[in-house]
C-alpha cells in the first residue's frame, strides 16, 4: 500500500513536466554573460571625515536645552576587496574592512529647566573594527543589459572590534570601559551594480540575511570584567548595512569561451 | 598588481594602529581611619596632607612608641608594621589600593619645663641639648640670694633632688651640695647644677645660670579687639607703675583700672574703647612715662542682611539677598523638584518683616536639607551642588547671637553610615567659623567634600549651636567663638541647616528651622 501511494505521488509530480517544455528563467546563455570567466575584480572604498564643534562659547542645538557643546568626531574607513570569476558571472574573493570612529564630547550642558542642568565633560568614545571575509558573488544582468545588473553575495566573515568609552576629568585619569568583541558571521546580501566605463562599476548592496555570533569581553577600569555571548539571526533589510562601492574589472589573458 | 600591493600595505598599516586599553585603575583613596598608640594625648588625622599627628604625653619614649591599633580604609592594604615604632623622625608607610598613598606618622611631645624665681623678668630659657637653663632677673635682684620657687626640668616622673654650687662666705667660696626643697634661697652668683632623678633611678644634671638684665619702662605688647585691648609692659622697680591710654585725637591720658603687677611686669585690660579707632598707650610712674605705642581697634563689622529682611525671587528660586550678596542657599539645586526649601517667612518672625525658614524636603531622588550660608551657590554638579562657603571678613567677633526656632521630625531618610539614626528626632544647627583660607571653601556635596571644622588648620575660631528638640516659638541663642589661633581671619562662614546631617542625605522631611536677627558680638 505504501509503495503504491509513493508511486502515485511521484507520478502526479512528474505529469506537468512531461506535458510542457522545460521551463528556464534565462540566467544562462552566451548573451547573459555580465562579467566573463577568468576576470579579476578589485574594489576599494575609503571614507574619512573630521568634524569639530564649539571652538568658542560652545555650539548649541535645541538652544533652550542643549548648549555649550564642544567636541568633535572623526571617522576613517577603508574597504578593499578582490574577486576572481571562476565561471561567467560567478566569482569568489576576499575583502577586508577597517573602520575607526573617534567621538569626543569635551563639554555639553543639558538644561532641562531654569535651574536644573546637567553638565557633561570629557566624554570620549573610540571604536575600531577589523573584518576579513571570504565571499562569493553571482551576477545577473538586468533585462539582458551589460551595464545594469544585480548580484547576490554570500560571505563568511570574522572580525575583531575594540572600543572604549571613558570620561577624562580634571584629574587626567580615564574612567570607563574597554571592550573587545570577536564576531563571526554568515551573510547573504543582494545588490545592484552599473558600469560607468568598460571596466568600472558602482554598486549598492544591502544587508538581508545575517547570522552572527559575537563574543564580548568588557573591562571596567582594568578591574571589573564582564563577558557576553550574542547570537543574532536576522532576515530583513538592514538599512544600516547599505554599502556603496566601486569595482574595477580586468580580464586575464585566458580566452573566454 | 602594484596598486593592489600598495593598498594591502595601507591596510596593514592601519592594522598596526590597534589601540590599547589605557584606562586607569579605579581611584580608591586609602586613608588611615584611626591610630592608637600608648601614651597618646591626642591623635589628629589630616587626610589632606596624609599625615597622622600624634601628640604624646611626657611619659612616652619617642624612640619606642607602642602601636596598639590602626584602622585603614576597607580596600586598603599595607605592609605589616612593627609593634614598636621609632617616632623620633616621621615614620612613613604606604597604603595601597589600586594606587599607592604615602602616609606619615608624625609624633610630637611637649615636655613642660619651667623655673620660677622671685622677681623673674621672663620665662626661663632652656638649651635642651646642653641641659642648661638661663633665668633672667632685674639688675636690682641680688644673685647671691635668689629664691627659686619651683622647677621642672624633665618629664613627669622625674624629680629635682639636689643642687651643687659655690657659696660665698667672707673671702672664700665653697662648693656645696644640698638636697632640694622648693622654695629655697640659693647663691646663684656662680653657675649651679641641679641633679634630676628619673623613674629608673637614672640621674641627669642640669646647669643653671642666673642673669641680671637692666629693665626699662616700656609697652611690650598690645592686643587690640573692637571695644577693648590688652596691654602688657615692664617697669623699673621703685615707683608704682600704671598704664595710660588715650585716643590719638585726644590729649588727656586715662589711667587703666586694676593693672596686674608681677615682678617688673604690668598688664591691664582696657575696656569701653571705640571700634575702628586709633589709640595710644604707655607705661608711666611718678618719675615719668615710657615711649607711646599706637594701636588701632578692630572694626565691629555686621554682615549685611543678618535679620533676613532682604529677599528676591527669580522663578521658583528665593534668594536671601539684598543689594549686597552675603547669604545664599541650596535653593537652585532643589527649586526644579520641590521649589525653594529656604524661604522668607512673614508670619513667624521676631522683628522686621521676615525670618528665614528652612524646611527639609525630598528632591525626587534624594533627601535635601534646607540651609542658608554666607557665600554663594556655584552650580549643580552630578547629583550634588558646588557651593563656595565664606565671605571676606577680617574682624574678630567673640560670638554670634540671634533668635532661633525649630520643629524637628523623626528622621525618615538616612545614609547607610547613619542608618542607626532612623526614627530619631532630627537635629538642626548653626555653625560659625573664622578662617584664613586663600579663597572661599568649595563645597562639593556629590564628592562629599566638606569643611572639616575639627581639623582644618585654617580655622581660626569656631562655634556651633545645635537643637534636637522642638522650641516653643523663637528663643534667643548665643554661640561663643572659640579661638584656636591669634592669626587674622580672612573669611567668615555662617551655616545653618534644618537637618545637620543633610550633607550625608540624612534627616527628616518637614524638619523646619527658623532664624532671625543674627548679630555678631564683639568685646
Amino acid at each position: 500500500m505504501k509503495r503504491i501511494f509513493i508511486a502515485l505521488l511521484l507520478g502526479l509530480l512528474c505529469l506537468p513536466g512531461q506535458a510542457q517544455e522545460r521551463f528556464e528563467r534565462g540566467f544562462s546563455g552566451k548573451n547573459k554573460i555580465f562579467i566573463p570567466r577568468n576576470s579579476i575584480g578589485m574594489g576599494l572604498s575609503v571614507a574619512f571625515s573630521n568634524n569639530g564643534v564649539g571652538d568658542d562659547t560652545g555650539f548649541s542645538i535645541l538652544p533652550s536645552y542643549v548648549g555649550e557643546i564642544k567636541g568633535g568626531w572623526k571617522s576613517f574607513a577603508i574597504h578593499p576587496s578582490a574577486e576572481y570569476f571562476v565561471k561567467d558571472n560567478w566569482s569568489i574573493g576576499v575583502n577586508f574592512d577597517f573602520v575607526r570612529n573617534i567621538f569626543s564630547l569635551d563639554s555639553a550642558r543639558l538644561a532641562l529647566g531654569e535651574t536644573l542642568a546637567l553638565d557633561i565633560q570629557g566624554w570620549n568614545y573610540h571604536r575600531q573594527s577589523y573584518t576579513g571575509a571570504l565571499m562569493t558573488r553571482y551576477y545577473v544582468p538586468f533585462m539582458g543589459s551589460r551595464i545594469f545588473g544585480w548580484f547576490v553575495e554570500g560571505s563568511l566573515s570574522g572580525g575583531f572590534i575594540q572600543s572604549k568609552l571613558y570620561s577624562q576629568e580634571e584629574d587626567g585619569l580615564k574612567h570607563g570601559t574597554y571592550q573587545e568583541n570577536l564576531r563571526f558571521s554568515f551573510g547573504l546580501n543582494p545588490g545592484i551594480c552599473f558600469f560607468v566605463a568598460e571596466n568600472f562599476d558602482f554598486e549598492v548592496q544591502v544587508g538581508l540575511v545575517d547570522l552572527s555570533l559575537t563574543r564580548v569581553n568588557q573591562v571596567e577600569n582594568q578591574v571589573k570584567t564582564s563577558s557576553a555571548w550574542r547570537f543574532n539571526a536576522s532576515e530583513k533589510i538592514d538599512l544600516l548595512s547599505i554599502k556603496f562601492g566601486a569595482h574595477a574589472y580586468f580580464q586575464t589573458r585566458k580566452k573566454n569561451k | 598588481m602594484k596598486k593592489f600591493l600598495l593598498i594591502l600595505a595601507a591596510v596593514a598599516l592601519q592594522s598596526s594602529c590597534a589601540f590599547k586599553n589605557d584606562l586607569d585603575y579605579p581611584v580608591v583613596r586609602a586613608d588611615i581611619l584611626s591610630v592608637e598608640v600608648e601614651h597618646a594625648k591626642s591623635v589628629r588625622i589630616d587626610g589632606a596632607s596624609r599625615t597622622v599627628f600624634i601628640e604624646l604625653d611626657e611619659r612616652a619614649d619617642l624612640s619606642a612608641v607602642r602601636l596598639t591599633k590602626m584602622e585603614v580604609t576597607e580596600e586598603a592594604t599595607y605592609d605589616p608594621l612593627p609593634d614598636i615604632l621609632d617616632l623620633r623622625e616621621p615614620f612613613s608607610l604606604t597604603l595601597k589600593t589600586w594606587q599607592e598613598y604615602p602616609w606619615t606618622l608624625q609624633a610630637s611631645q611637649e615636655i613642660e619645663r619651667y623655673v620660677r624665681c622671685t622677681n623673674q623678668i621672663q620665662d626661663a630659657r632652656f638649651n635642651i641639648e646642653q641641659r642648661t637653663v638661663f633665668v633672667y632677673v632685674p639688675d636690682t635682684q641680688p644673685l647671691s640670694s635668689l629664691t627659686i620657687e619651683a622647677m621642672k626640668l624633665e618629664p613627669e616622673g622625674w624629680e629635682v633632688v639636689s643642687t651643687t654650687g659655690y657659696v660665698s662666705a667672707s673671702e672664700h667660696q665653697t662648693l656645696v651640695s644640698q638636697s632640694v626643697h622648693f622654695p629655697m634661697e640659693l647663691d646663684c652668683v656662680m653657675e649651679r647644677s641641679f641633679e634630676v632623678l628619673g623613674p629608673q633611678n637614672e640621674i641627669v644634671a642640669w646647669r643653671f645660670k642666673a642673669l641680671q638684665v637692666a629693665v626699662k619702662m616700656q609697652v611690650s605688647e598690645v592686643n587690640p579687639h573692637s571695644y577693648s585691648a590688652r596691654i602688657r609692659g615692664t617697669f623699673s622697680e621703685g615707683a608704682t607703675p600704671r598704664i595710660e591710654y588715650r585716643k590719638a585725637s585726644d590729649t588727656d591720658w586715662t589711667t587703666a583700672p586694676d593693672p596686674v603687677i608681677s615682678g617688673v611686669g604690668i598688664s591691664a585690660r582696657l575696656t569701653g574703647l571705640t571700634d575702628d579707632t586709633d589709640y595710644l598707650c604707655r607705661v608711666a610712674d611718678a618719675t615719668g612715662a615710657s615711649a607711646e605705642m599706637a594701636f588701632h581697634t578692630r572694626k565691629a563689622v555686621q554682615p549685611d542682611n543678618m535679620g533676613f529682611e532682604d529677599w528676591y525671587q527669580d522663578g521658583k528660586v528665593w534668594y536671601p539677598q539684598g543689594s549686597t550678596r552675603v547669604w545664599d542657599s541650596g535653593n537652585k539645586a532643589t527649586a526644579s523638584f520641590t521649589g525653594s526649601l529656604t524661604t522668607p517667612d512673614s508670619s513667624f518672625k521676631t522683628e522686621g518683616n521676615y525670618s528665614v525658614k528652612m524646611e527639609s524636603g525630598f528632591a525626587v531622588v534624594k533627601f535635601a536639607s534646607a540651609s542658608v550660608f554666607t557665600g554663594s551657590f556655584v552650580k549643580l554638579q552630578g547629583m550634588g551642588a558646588l557651593l563656595d562657603w565664606g565671605i571676606p571678613f577680617t574682624s574678630m567677633p567673640v560670638g554670634l547671637s540671634g533668635k532661633i526656632a525649630y520643629q524637628p521630625k523623626a528622621i525618615d531618610y538616612a545614609d547607610a553610615r547613619y542608618a542607626d539614626k532612623m526614627g530619631q528626632l532630627d537635629t538642626g544647627h548653626i555653625v560659625i567659623a573664622l578662617t584664613d583660607w586663600d579663597e572661599p571653601f568649595r563645597v562639593a556635596s556629590a564628592d562629599e567634600k566638606f569643611v572639616d571644622f575639627d581639623n582644618d588648620p585654617a580655622i581660626i575660631a569656631y562655634g556651633r549651636y545645635a537643637l534636637s528638640e522642638a522650641t516653643n516659638g523663637f528663643q534667643a541663642f548665643h554661640i561663643d567663638l572659640e579661638y584656636r589661633s591669634e592669626r587674622e581671619p580672612r573669611w567668615l562662614v555662617i551655616v545653618a541647616a534644618s537637618s545637620s546631617l543633610g550633607d550625608y542625605f540624612t534627616g527628616a522631611v518637614g524638619s523646619t528651622l527658623w532664624l532671625d536677627d543674627l548679630s555678631l558680638e564683639y568685646d
